[in-house]
This record gives structure tokens, C-alpha cells and sequence, in this order.
């Protein structure tokens, strides 16, 4: 054997693996993945240039309707476990997504296991509000079971409940899993997006910990909580809701940013940063306790 | 003339009595043959004593008549059997059995208390004749066990009196010439088998009793056409239904049958009884045209069939069933109606069913969806269904039905706000209310729900579940949430409330200001920002005497949480607990 012939043969391989590679984009209906030199060219280019709207930082990914997209909850340092605590931010970036790209009305459906409930709770409606979702709008299921909160979201979505795509009438259906075990995989996304690309609506999984964590949800999101900015007219108190939010699929590469909710929709703060979710150090036996557990 | 003899030609009538219907149905109700073997009376109480109202021929045999105290029956027949009697169920079970009256005719008239007529003119050939109609009747009859007499003739009122009063004699003595004695040969098997159980189903007796035990629970007399005058003449004047008052009078008279009666003259007869009475007597002998007021025929909404070889799964059986759900679909929108509530009942080879219920929150007759949510339900059902050695046969009935209006589309838009009011709105709501359907059919219907606002301050009720399963209503107007957001958009509320509050181990700068640090499920978290408090009093009405400061605090990471200290200041017993999570 040649080196020519090697050569040859490596070339052909990497050209059926391109093909492969823009078939798949192709089947999950997006722009083909940048070679990893042209990768790094996009991210400077979005350093120096922070857009302040989040639909066109993250052009087309956010708030794209007929898809699947994944909100894992971010992890205390990067690539570890999702940390459970960033539920909250997980589904608020998740209501966030579904109101960006809708016109006219929109309805959802919120889908959670029951017994996830405990600890941080359940859907609170009242809370709701302050992210712009009218509580009224929406039906709330609860299941046993990972299966089941996939079957009843694959329901809602092929439900004639929307326009489709850029109508007046949008459907979110947003599945609050705390922790997923192996049937949400592959082919479980898959449906899920198949689903949604036909009927136009919109379907977000927030994630925390998974058993498989492979997906085929063509936008990846990484979303953890964020600093709030103080308010002049509430200097000692909190600000409003903001999240630290990583692209890791579905667009081009961008370094996270922190998304804040305003009084008319979402817009990303300037002060884009590396989401830092230090653990906390080690426990501290409070010197003075009031509390009792 | 002529056309009146038309109409004297051209009607039949076949009166049935039921002489013992009230103990025949109370013995079916409770169940047991003492009421039907042994003297047996039903009694009510009337004028401040209890008095037989119906007694069976063996306690008229022993002497007992209605009317009669009970006591004294009593004392006349040791041991005797009594039952209250319930006019309100006889009649709702008598109206059942005049239903099934309609298999002889589309015109059936309830002439009171077991008194029923059919005009059979047009029918009486599909059982093979008059004669064909006695025996069926017969053979059904004797099968619910229930005694009857019946007459067919020109008239209802002829029909009736001859059945109440002139069969019995005819079978004894044939003394009439002018009636022919139908000979009903006994039936091998009864009128079940098939699919069309008789009586539509609510009063067919268990299988496997025979004919009842008596040789006179059944007699029946053709009146042939044109001979109404010659059956009546020889009857009592009592037959016509006159009040007691007349009928004594005529006795007194001498006019003792209505042959004699009919043989006074006429003007006299009108001028010393009224015209009411000569108007009876006219309709008896057909003179005088007199309708029936047919009883209307029961909306049934149900389909059945059967399968030419038993079916082993559930899928199949659902197969069966599309064919029923088309059928069902067709009559309910024959009559503008949709289905709330299904019943699938599958019945295998041996006898027994399995069922299944479906409720829809709104009404719906689309087969797709009928299909689909059965469907889920099979699927998804606690247990699977035992197909046992097979389903043979399938019902589906509508248990529950409403209105189901064309849609009417609003033409202008109420006003902005009430945006759910809308034409758009209303698809929506419609489509929403059909994925409610399903989803509560697969996960129970309390898992699948809407929130409804309350008015109080306390956070825990502050939210209604209210269940998507028929909620038409429930959805509320986003201005009927109490504002839970700043204006500058801060939200004051969590976004997840906590079913159980956690404790938590905090420390605080001064006791009654907002914590520095605090200690959640053993991890630490260095308090931020915090805003509050802001001070929740339980409801005094509901017994709860808490007092809550709550604050919503942040993290240095950024974790917004919504924490409250519990109890007196300085009272020692103050606990802080985890209520929720902001976003």
C-alpha cells in the first residue's frame, strides 16, 4: 500500500463523513456544523461585537419554533453533573424561549413528574406571571412516569392547538424533568422533534441529571442561574430574573451569556461572561442559629 | 259513512291487561317466587291504615280483595306474605315494558296501570297475522312471567274490555260466536337468543327458568273485524271505564251489560248520563274515531354486533368496535347530540364482559376520537384487559349525552381582554379540551388540570386545581391573577412553591432582619441580596395562627429563593423554611 493509496482512501472518508455529516443537518434542519478552524473566527467575531438582542446573538436557535430544544440545567463547574438547583433557571430560560419567537396568542402546556415535586416545588402559577406567562393559558400535567411525561408531550403537540410556524395561534409544551432516566434517549427526542416540526409548535425539555444524555433535540442549551442587576428604585433588593446561558448545539458559537427579563420580553446583558457555578466551599456551622432543622 | 267504515276497517288493535303487574313486578324487583306461589298482597297505607291494594289469585283465593285493612287479611290467612307497595317503581318499570310493545306496532298508547294498546293494522303480518302477534306476545309474556290477557280488535276501547273482561269466558265456554279462540301452541324457546334481547333489555328474566307454572297466566281472543258490537254486547257496563257513579246508577237501572244498555234509545240515554257517555260508548263500538296517544319511542343511543369468530386482542376488538362508533356517531348527530360519557362493553365467549368508560369534557361524536381515547385506555389502563377465550360480541352505548350545537363564530370580538372569548380562542379551547380528554384518559383525571386563582394572601391557596376534564369555564382571564410582579418587573412570587417548606439552619445579622447565610439540604448558601420582609398572617377563619416573614433572597451564584421565618420574635421557637425558588 502506497502512501497515495492511504491518502486517497483517508480523503474519501472524510468527504462520506461530510456528506454524513450535512445529511444529518439536513434531516435535523439546520445550517451544517462549521469546520473547527472556522469555529474559532466565529467566536472572537462575537466577543468583540455583543449583540444586545438575544434572537439575534443566538440566530436562529433561539425561540425557534417547530423543533425540540434541550435546556440542561447547568452543572457547578463545566461538563459535570447538572446541578438540581438550577431547575429554576433551567425552566425560566425555557419559558423565556417560548415567548421569543411568538406572535398572537400563545398557550402551553407544562408537563412534570409528580414526585419531583418535593424540595424547590412545583409549578407556581402567581410566579408564572412574572416571567409574562398568563397562568390561565396553560394546562399542567403531572405524571409517574419519564415515559409518560414523553407521551403526553408528543399528545399536546399534535394537537391542533397552533398555527405552525409563524402563526397567530403558539403552543409551547415545556417538560420539566428533574432527572431523566434511560427512555429519554435518542429516539424518544426524536419523536418529540418530529412532532414538532410537523405541527409547527414548540417543545423545550429542561433537564437536569440524566441516565442517557444523548439527544436529538437539534438546539442544546446550558442555562444556570445568574447574578441579578439591582434596580435604582430597589437598591437592597433583587433585580429581575437572569440566567447564564450557553448555546452548546444548533447555531453558531457564541460564549455564554447572561439573558435578563425586562418589562417587554428578554434582552442579554452586556456583560456577557464564562458562567462561573463555583461550588459554594465547604459547610459552615452557622455561628449564630436561629433556625432549627 | 263511508269514510268511517273505512276507518272501522282499516284499524286493528291489540289491548293487552296485565291483571297482577304490580306483584308481578315487585316479585321481579325483590327477587324470589313467594310472591308469585304462595298468597301474597302489596298494601299501602291510606287513610291512616294500611289497605291491600293488589293481591295475588292465591290470596284472592283465600278471600282477600283490595281494599281490605291488612290486619284483617292478616288474621284471614296466617303467615301471609305483605310487601309495601311502590306505585313510583311500577310505573317507571311499566313504562319499560310499554316500550317494548313497540316491536308490534309504531303506535303504542298506555290506557293507565298495566292497561296497554298497539294498533297492529299494519304490522300484524311480520308475525305471520293476528294470530302470529298472540303467540309471540305469549311467548314473551310467559317468559317474564308476568299473567296477561289480551283481545285485538277494532277499537281500543273494545280491545281493552274484551281483554280485561271477555277472554276468559270465551276460552271457558266459546259461548261467543262472533270470537275465535286463538290456540297458541307453547314455544320451545323463548323470545332471547339473538342479538335483540326483548323489552329492551331492562326486564328480560334470567335464563334458564321455563314457563311459569300456571296454564291461564296467558289467554287471548281475535275480535274479528266488524264485530266489535256483537263481542261488547255481552260485558258489563264497567268495562268502558265510566265512573263508579254512573256504572251504579246503570245497574240500579237494570242496564247490566252494554248490549242492553245500547238497546235503550239514544236521546234518553244522553239526557239521563251525559254526553260523555254516549260519547264512550260510540268510541267502544268504533262510531267514533278515538286515538291513541302513542308513548314516545326511547332514545337509545347504543350500537351493537357481533363478530363472525371470537376476537383474541384488543386491537381487533377496538377493530370491531369502529364500525359501532360510525353507527352510534350517526344517530347522535341525527339528533344534534354528543357523547360525554362511553361505555364499550366487550363480551367474551363465556358469558361475561369486561367494560370500559370514557368521559369527554366536552361533547364529541368524531368516530377518530372516540377510537383514539378507548384506545388509550386499553393502553394505558391500570390492568390489562383478559381477553378470557374471546370477544364475541360489542356495545357501545352513550351513557351521557349533551347538546352539541354547530358552533356559532362570533362576528365581532367582545373586547380585547377577554381574549378567550374570541373566535380563535374558541378553536383553541375546543382543541385544548379535546387534548384534556385524552391526556386524563391515560393519566387519570386528576393529574391533568388548569389553575384557577383564589382570593387570598396566602401563598399555598393563592392556586386552584382545577380539573382540565370538562373545565369549559375554568380558564381564567389573566387580570383575575392578583399582580404578583413589580412594575419595574421583579417578581414577587416564586416560580416554584414548595409543597413542604424545608427547614433550614440560618444566620442572621440582627434576629429580626433578613439572614446573611443559610444552610439548605447541608449545602451553604452566603446570602446576597434580600428584599423583604413581607409579613403573611394565616387565616384566622381557617384556625391557622401562623405569622410568616417572608424574603426573597439571592445567592452569590445568583439562585433566587423565596425563605420565610416562622413564629413569635423572642418567643424562641422561630423556625426558617425554604417556601420556593424564583426564577
Amino acid at each position: 500500500m502506497t502512501d497515495k493509496d492511504a491518502y486517497g482512501r483517508g480523503r474519501a472518508r472524510r468527504v462520506a463523513i461530510s456528506k454524513l455529516k450535512a445529511q444529518i443537518a439536513r434531516l435535523e434542519k439546520r445550517p451544517p456544523l462549521l469546520a473547527p478552524a472556522s469555529r474559532r473566527d466565529a467566536c472572537d467575531d462575537a466577543v468583540q461585537d455583543p449583540a444586545q438582542e438575544p434572537a439575534a446573538y443566538w440566530a436562529p436557535a433561539f425561540g425557534a419554533r417547530g423543533a425540540l430544544h434541550e435546556v440542561r440545567f447547568a452543572g457547578l463547574e463545566e461538563g459535570a453533573v447538572p446541578d438540581h438547583r438550577a431547575a429554576a433557571a433551567a425552566f425560566g430560560f425555557a419559558l423565556a424561549l417560548s415567548s421569543a419567537g411568538a406572535r398572537g396568542s400563545q398557550a402551553y402546556v407544562f408537563i412534570a413528574k409528580a414526585h419531583e415535586a418535593a424540595g424547590e416545588g412545583a409549578f407556581y402559577p402567581p410566579g408564572l406571571l412574572g416571567l409574562g406567562v398568563d397562568p390561565g393559558a396553560a394546562l399542567y400535567v403531572r405524571t409517574r412516569s419519564d415515559a409518560e411525561a414523553l407521551w403526553a408531550a408528543e399528545e399536546a403537540l399534535r394537537a391542533p392547538l397552533h398555527d405552525g410556524v409563524g402563526g397567530d395561534r403558539n403552543l409551547s409544551v415545556i417538560l420539566l424533568l428533574r432527572a431523566t432516566g434511560p427512555q429519554v434517549d435518542l429516539t424518544a427526542t426524536r419523536r418529540l422533534h418530529l412532532a414538532a416540526g410537523a405541527s409547527g409548535g414548540q417543545c423545550v425539555i429542561a433537564r437536569g441529571r440524566a441516565r442517557d444524555a444523548s439527544s436529538c433535540a437539534p438546539y442544546r442549551w446550558v442555562a444556570g442561574p445568574a447574578p441579578s442587576n439591582p434596580l435604582t428604585d430597589e437598591i437592597h433588593g433583587l433585580g429581575r430574573p437572569a440566567w447564564t446561558v450557553a448555546l452548546e448545539k444548533g447555531g453558531a458559537i457564541r460564549p455564554p451569556a447572561v439573558i435578563e427579563a425586562s418589562t417587554d420580553g428578554f434582552i442579554l446583558r452586556s456583560e456577557a461572561a464564562r458562567p462561573s457555578f463555583a461550588p459554594e466551599g465547604v459547610k459552615l456551622a452557622p455561628a449564630f442559629a436561629m433556625g432549627s432543622v | 259513512m263511508a269514510a268511517k267504515a273505512t276507518h272501522r276497517r282499516a284499524r286493528r288493535i291489540l289491548g293487552v291487561f296485565l291483571p297482577m303487574l304490580a306483584i308481578e313486578l315487585h316479585a321481579r324487583r325483590a327477587g324470589g317466587e313467594a310472591a308469585l306461589t304462595t298468597p301474597f298482597v302489596l298494601y299501602e297505607r291510606a287513610e291512616n291504615a294500611l289497605r291491600l291494594v293488589h293481591a295475588n289469585r292465591f290470596a284472592q283465593a283465600a278471600g282477600l280483595y283490595p281494599g281490605q285493612p291488612l290486619a284483617e287479611a292478616r288474621a284471614l290467612v296466617p303467615g301471609l306474605a305483605a310487601a309495601s307497595a311502590a306505585p313510583a317503581a311500577d310505573a317507571v318499570d311499566f313504562d319499560r315494558l310499554a316500550q317494548g310493545f313497540l316491536r308490534y306496532g309504531p303506535r303504542v298508547g298506555v290506557f293507565g296501570f298495566g292497561r296497554i294498546c298497539v294498533e297492529i293494522a299494519g304490522s300484524a303480518h311480520l308475525f305471520g297475522g293476528e294470530a302470529g302477534v298472540l303467540s309471540d306476545l305469549r311467548a314473551r309474556l310467559l317468559h317474564l312471567r308476568f299473567a296477561a290477557r289480551a283481545a285485538i280488535a277494532d277499537t281500543p276501547a273494545a280491545a281493552l274490555a274484551v281483554a280485561a273482561y271477555g277472554v276468559d269466558d270465551a276460552e271457558k265456554g266459546g259461548r261467543n260466536k262472533a270470537s275465535a279462540n286463538v290456540s297458541v301452541s307453547p314455544l320451545s324457546s323463548g323470545p332471547r337468543g339473538g342479538r335483540n334481547p326483548g323489552w329492551r333489555g331492562e326486564l328480560v328474566a334470567a335464563p334458564g327458568r321455563g314457563a311459569p307454572a300456571t296454564s291461564s297466566a296467558f289467554a287471548a281472543r281475535i275480535v274479528p273485524s266488524g264485530a266489535v258490537d256483537m263481542a261488547l254486547d255481552p260485558l258489563p257496563v264497567a268495562v268502558l271505564d265510566l265512573d263508579p257513579n254512573t256504572v251504579q246508577l246503570l245497574r240500579t237501572l237494570g242496564l247490566k251489560t252494554i248490549g242492553a244498555t245500547r238497546r235503550q234509545p239514544r236521546a234518553a240515554l244522553v239526557k239521563r248520563f251525559g254526553k260523555a257517555f254516549a260519547a264512550r260508548l260510540d268510541a267502544a263500538c268504533g262510531a267514533v274515531f278515538e286515538s291513541l296517544s302513542p308513548i314516545a319511542e326511547p332514545t337509545d343511543y347504543s350500537a351493537f354486533a357481533r363478530t363472525a369468530s371470537p376476537v383474541m386482542t384488543i386491537d381487533a376488538a377496538l377493530e370491531g368496535a369502529r364500525g359501532l362508533v360510525a353507527d352510534l356517531a350517526e344517530k347522535l348527530e341525527r339528533d344534534d347530540l354528543g357523547a360525554r360519557r362511553l361505555a364499550l362493553h366487550l363480551f367474551r365467549l363465556d358469558n361475561t364482559s369486561h367494560v370500559e368508560r370514557v368521559d369527554f369534557g366536552a361533547p364529541t361524536r368524531a368516530p377518530e376520537t372516540i377510537l383514539r381515547l378507548f384506545r388509550l385506555k386499553f393502553e394505558k389502563g391500570a390492568r390489562p384487559v383478559d381477553p378470557g377465550f374471546g370477544f364475541d360480541a360489542f356495545r357501545l352505548t352513550a351513557e351521557r349525552v349533551a347538546p352539541m350545537a354547530a358552533t356559532q363564530r362570533s362576528a365581532i370580538r367582545v373586547s380585547k381582554n377577554a381574549s378567550f372569548l374570541d373566535e380563535e380562542a374558541q378553536d383553541v379551547r375546543a382543541a385544548l379540551s379535546r387534548l384534556a380528554d385524552r391526556l386524563s384518559a391515560a393519566l387519570g383525571a386528576g393529574e391533568v388540570f388548569f389553575y384557577a386563582p383564589r382570593d387570598t394572601h396566602v401563598p399555598e391557596r393563592a392556586a386552584r386545581e382545577a380539573p382540565a376534564l370538562g373545565a369549559e369555564t375554568i380558564r381564567t382571564a389573566r387580570s383575575a391573577w392578583p399582580a404578583a410582579v413589580s412594575p419595574a418587573g421583579v417578581p414577587y412570587r416564586p416560580l416554584f412553591l414548595s409543597p413542604k417548606p424545608e427547614p433550614l439552619q440560618v444566620t442572621a445579622l440582627a434576629p429580626d432582619g433578613p439572614p446573611a447565610r443559610f444552610i439548605w439540604r447541608r449545602v451553604a448558601y452566603r446570602v446576597v441580596r434580600a428584599a423583604g420582609p413581607e409579613r403573611l398572617l394565616g387565616e384566622w377563619r381557617l384556625g391557622e395562627e401562623h405569622m410568616r416573614d417572608y424574603y426573597r433572597v439571592e445567592d452569590a451564584c445568583g439562585r433566587r429563593f423565596w425563605i420565610f421565618r416562622e413564629g413569635e420574635m423572642g418567643a424562641g421557637d422561630m423556625t426558617w423554611r425554604l417556601a420556593g425558588a424564583f426564577a
